[in-house]
């Protein structure tokens, strides 16, 4: 799923903070890294890119779609049909076991039909390469850091995406888990021949992906006028 | 709504529980009430209707129809005017119908005082269920349910409530010896101490007997009837029941009228 973004702005209202991107062309598949100091828009990114916020102006086309001409509701349903997201706090549902929670993006898109076996199998597939079989049935709260932070990515892998967004998926994870953490995704985004664009502050992951940008040179020098003001 | 989206609910609701059930308990409520106060407001006011459907005709001196109404057929709220005990008279000698004087002035034990005569019982159809009916001055009949609040029964004796401990001139307490107890007919009745309308003047000063009433020997002739022997002065100049300020209306049931219900004020004074 190939990402083409021109002249993009984005600002928050009463804020100094402000991303511009002149160009930037991602191909169909591509695994990119996203690297920059705290505030820089990293996340931000991440955001526009999955159709949560709307940008300032500027040109955003995902596999030929123009997030920037769609309304609200139109946003929500390219997000659920092609885009898995890995929050950087989760976003877990905490009255939902783990199986739950990886279904939930398969309830809210097919609503009125049972699990079926394609999903059982998806679903079989993710608990096992996430190592998240012996507690599948456990409530979130029960769940370290590390095995909620798995359990959000077998979420967003749940309904083999073409684009994954991952906000600092290994931000809780110890050193091998990490790695393990980022080729699992590497090999999913493979497999689905999906694009992968993960945001991370360590510069040791990136060595795998094919690009790594860096957002410290998208801060534009003049304050863009945002809506509010 | 879709199965997956129920799912979802049944989770939220079963992991919240306690949330859940003050969030459905505030909406049943929200919901529920103005159906139920308005059912309630319904039930009320045919109960209301009801009494007032079985008495054609309610008089008064011109004022509130409401506080007429309440004086009249529920022994409750005070009318400030009143007729004079003629007008009942004038319209007894008419012959257009039943009709009873009401007033309500005194209380015993918190329940009504109601000061009639005996057309009323024939025009309410009331019944006694124990004992007689009162036939002497100070004698009262009870209601079912006043007769169970005071707990009295045909024989004992009953006072009336004391209306200013401190006005000496005012009226004072009067021991009433219960003669009998009327059955039960589930409305206001229930809850009354009916006295002769005499008795009732006795119990405003305006009019005493002669005799201590709560140990009355039938024999003597001292039995109400509608002559003027019990009390000083001519009844039938006072007003009903008094020329003080008292409360007094008439319960008049015209013959040919049929249920036809009908309230009103009429200055027949």
């Amino acid at each position: 799923m190939e990402i083409h973004i021109e002249n993009l702005k984005f600002a928050w209202p009463h804020s100094d903070f402000r991303l511009e991107i002149p160009r930037l062309n991602i191909g169909s598949g591509q695994s990119i890294a996203i690297v920059g100091p705290s505030g820089s828009g990293k996340s931000t990114f991440l955001n526009l890119l999955a159709g949560m916020l709307p940008p300032l102006s500027g040109n955003l086309r995902i596999h030929g779609a123009s997030l920037s001409g769609m309304s609200d509701h139109q946003r929500r349903a390219f997000r659920q049909d092609n885009i898995g997201f890995v929050f950087q706090d989760f976003k877990l549902v905490d009255y939902l076991n783990v199986t739950d929670n990886i279904l939930t993006p398969w309830r809210l898109k097919e609503s009125g039909a049972s699990i079926d076996k394609p999903m059982r199998d998806r679903l079989e597939h993710l608990i096992t390469q996430l190592g998240l079989k012996p507690f599948i049935h456990r409530p979130i709260q029960r769940l370290s850091q590390g095995e909620q932070q798995r359990v959000a990515i077998a979420r967003a892998l749940c309904l083999k995406p073409g684009l994954i967004l991952a906000d600092e998926p290994t931000g809780n994870l110890d050193p091998s888990n990490k790695t393990l953490v980022r080729d699992l995704l590497k090999q999913e985004a493979s497999q689905l021949k999906a694009t992968l664009v993960m945001v991370t502050h360590d510069r040791d992951l990136v060595d795998r992906f094919d690009r790594v940008i860096d957002f410290a040179t998208f801060q534009p020098k003049q304050p863009l006028t945002t809506p509010a003001s | 709504m879709n199965r997956q989206i129920l799912f979802l609910v049944w989770r939220y609701i079963s992991f919240h529980w306690g949330k859940s059930t003050i969030l459905l308990a505030s909406l049943t409520l929200t919901i529920l009430m103005p159906t139920c106060l308005a059912h309630l407001t319904r039930v009320f006011e045919q109960s209301i209707r009801e009494r007032a459907v079985t008495s054609p005709l309610l008089l008064g001196v011109k004022g509130s129809d409401y506080d007429l109404t309440m004086h009249g057929l529920y022994f409750r709220s005070g009318i400030q005017d009143h007729f004079a005990v003629k007008a009942w008279h004038d319209l007894l000698n008419k012959n257009r119908g039943v009709s009873a004087p009401i007033t309500s002035h005194f209380t015993a034990q918190s329940q009504p005082i109601v000061g009639t005569s005996l057309e009323y019982f024939e025009a309410r159809n009331l019944r006694l269920s124990q004992g007689k009916m009162f036939r002497h001055l100070g004698q009262c009949v009870l209601g079912a349910k006043a007769a169970s609040q005071l707990g009295a029964t045909p024989g004992t004796s009953i006072m009336s409530d004391p209306e200013n401990v401190f006005h000496l001139a005012g009226a004072y307490p009067l021991k009433m010896q219960v003669a009998g107890i009327l059955e039960r007919n589930h409305t206001p009745d229930d809850e009354a101490v009916f006295v002769d309308l005499k008795t009732h003047w006795i119990l405003e000063g305006l009019g005493h007997g002669h005799e201590d009433v709560t140990a009355l020997d039938e024999s003597n002739g001292k039995i109400l009837d509608r002559t003027e022997k019990n009390g000083h002065g001519q009844f039938r100049h006072h007003p009903l029941p008094g020329d003080q300020r008292e409360q007094s209306g008439f319960l008049s049931f015209p013959r040919g009228a049929g249920n036809a219900p009908h309230h009103g004020c009429a200055d027949l004074a």
